[in-house]
């Protein structure tokens, strides 16, 4: 399946890492919709800009991105988890949402993009 | 009878006895006198023998012998009485008869003399008896000697006991203030969980008083019956098992949190082994377990920093190297991940050891997609440790890499074996790795120079001490044999984790 056109919200509190991500989406095709470095600018965004889907980093300088997750599973917006904390950091509440290891490749963040919006 | 008598005490014509002396004066009251003296003593020495045996009747022996003496003696004195009567009265018959009987006693004394003398002959003398009693005496001080050495050795045993029971006592002092004044709990059960001692703390701990529960069972001590019920069958596990056992026991709070005591209980023994009862020791950890947890959030914390980290190098090194050298980049991108993924590996295992197996499929699963289709893996399960891990992860990465562009994994239908196995030498047990690609395109010459090659040759032979043999010149794939003895790559064996019993003192409410 492919990827392009798809608008995507990028939420990640370390810029470096942030650009890198969306330097990946832009070879990908994708658009990248909207970013945030910390929660609450993140919960605004998830609610209101249109996006297809969210890439989030777990630790925000502190805070969970957990909140921000609730709001997108409300609006039935897929998304997947980029976290240095691996697969056992994440609740079972998000069990179905992909989890990138960091550091990961385009080729990982390819795969969990379409895990997430296809479900497979 | 009565002529007879008559005959008896008659004087007939007899002359009374003065006329033989004459009726001189002189001559007839010197035997009157004498004849008076004598029946007077005759009289006295009877009732003198008679006083005497009277007296000292139980001592006397023949007791009836001074009787016959002294019934001799009376009828003599009767005789000489009657001396003196004849002197005016010729009564000789009668006086006759008196001499009879008198003669008749006398020698009935005589023949009891007889008879008595050879065993008053027996009777001992005073001296004998002196002599007797004086050895009776002697044996009498000897046994009161044996006596008095026996009643001091009595008392040193008992001045000994005394002390024995002293030190026991200032013993037993000593443990009761231990016990009462250390701040763990202990306690002891019978067999049928009867509390036989409980400290302070181990009362405090279950919110009663000594009187409380001596004596009592768990079943009357605790106030929920399931937790009662859950602390008698742990006991009597123990007490089958006749053993040892250390334990993490959890209390939860009313007001939530928990607190936990680390325990070790032990079954107390008879002399034959046999377990008859048990004793506890539980120390509060809360605050140790609080710290651990604080530690584990630390490390959790600082590895996935780390994994942070190596996400902000890869971005740096994407933003210096991806527009200019693409090549350069994705070798670097890929070595960054294989380090992280065997930092995956190892983190999930608190770092002290990952399975072999584990650390081959963290790397090769990203590169190759699933196990068991082209790449195939097959080996025992060994705990490689943290240094052996990463070495042979990032090792395992440059031949996938090498593989993905030269070898078997280039072209649709090369595939990639992976074993491993232990092989029992003479010294000590290798490890021995072999990575076989088959149905391979052919190989040129330059695969596999460079950093690659040499991060395995060097590196890998390095870090896991071991010997590697890689082999680009066979045709039908590349080989690669890595060897080292077991003991550099094992993880070093850990202590097996305490048991957690959950609520196992609770008042869980």
């Amino acid at each position: 399946m492919t990827l392009r056109g798809m608008r995507v919200l990028v939420v990640e509190d370390d810029s470096l890492i942030c650009m890198m991500i969306e330097e990946f989406l832009d070879d990908l095709g994708c658009k990248v919709a909207a970013t945030a470095a910390e929660l609450q600018d993140g919960l605004a965004k998830a609610r209101t800009t249109a996006i297809d889907v969210a890439v989030l980093d777990i630790n925000l300088d502190g805070q969970l991105s957990y909140p921000i997750a609730v709001e997108l599973k409300g609006r039935e917006i897929p998304f997947l988890f980029a976290t240095g904390y691996g697969q056992s950091g994440v609740p079972l509440d998000f069990k179905s949402a992909p989890v990138l290891s960091k550091p990961f490749g385009m080729h990982d963040l390819q795969m969990a993009l379409c895990r997430a919006t296809t479900g497979s | 009878m009565a002529d007879w008598f008559g005959w008896l005490f008659s004087a007939d014509n007899f002359m009374p006895h003065g006329h033989c002396f004459l009726w001189q004066p002189a001559t007839l009251w010197l035997n009157v006198g004498s004849d008076a003296l004598i029946a007077g003593s005759y009289f006295a020495i009877p009732v003198t023998i008679y006083s005497f045996t009277r007296k000292k009747r139980a001592g006397i022996r023949y007791a009836w012998v001074p009787t016959t003496f002294a019934a001799f003696i009376f009828l003599c004195g009767g005789t000489h009485l009657m001396e003196i009567w004849s002197v005016w009265n010729p009564l000789y018959r009668a006086a006759g008869a008196l001499k009879l009987v008198t003669g008749l006693v006398s020698f009935a004394t005589l023949l009891s003399l007889l008879w008595i003398l050879p065993r008053a002959m027996l009777l001992k003398t005073p001296l004998q008896l002196e002599a007797e009693v004086r050895e009776r005496t002697q044996d009498l001080l000897d046994i009161n000697e044996q006596l008095r050495a026996q009643i001091a050795a009595r008392d040193a045993a008992q001045q000994r006991l005394r002390v024995a029971e002293q030190e026991r006592a200032q013993a037993n002092a000593l443990l009761q203030t231990i016990v009462e004044s250390v701040p763990v709990s202990i306690y002891a059960k019978d067999r049928e969980g009867r509390m036989l001692l409980a400290n302070p703390p181990a009362l405090k701990l279950m919110g009663r008083s000594w009187a409380e529960v001596k004596g009592r069972t768990d079943r009357e001590v605790w106030e929920d019956p399931s937790h009662a019920e859950t602390v008698i069958l742990n006991d009597r596990r123990l007490m089958e098992a006749n053993d040892t056992e250390e334990s993490e026991e959890v209390v939860s709070l009313d007001g939530g949190g928990e607190r936990v005591w680390f325990s070790i209980k032990a079954p107390l023994r008879d002399a034959n082994g046999a377990a008859v009862g048990l004793v506890g020791v539980s120390i509060e950890i809360t605050e140790r377990k609080r710290l651990e947890e604080g530690l584990r959030l630390m490390v959790d914390e600082l590895n996935h920093r780390v994994k942070n980290s190596l996400a902000t190098v890869q971005a740096i090194a994407m933003r210096t190297l991806r527009g200019v050298h693409p090549d350069l980049y994705d070798a670097f991108q890929g070595r960054l991940r294989a380090l992280a993924a065997a930092h995956d590996v190892l983190t999930r295992e608190r770092w002290l050891g990952a399975d072999l197996y584990e650390v081959a499929a963290g790397q090769l699963a990203p590169v190759a997609g699933a196990i068991g289709g082209r790449i195939k893996l097959s080996g025992p399960s060994l705990r490689l440790s943290a240094k052996a891990s990463v070495a042979l992860a990032m090792g395992l990465h440059e031949l996938a890499i090498n593989a993905l562009k030269y070898g078997a994994l280039s072209n649709d239908l090369g595939e990639v074996l992976i074993h491993w196995e232990v092989i029992h030498s003479a010294q000590s047990p290798l490890l021995r790795l072999t990575w076989t690609e088959l149905h391979g395109p052919e190989v040129p010459p330059q695969a596999g120079m460079g950093f690659g090659t040499q991060l395995i040759e060097r590196i890998l032979a390095r870090d896991l001490r071991g010997v590697v043999r890689l082999d680009f010149t066979d045709l039908s794939g590349i080989r690669c044999i890595i060897e080292t003895a077991l003991a550099h790559v094992l993880a070093p064996a850990q202590s097996a984790p305490f048991p957690r019993l959950a609520s196992a003192w609770g008042t869980a409410t």
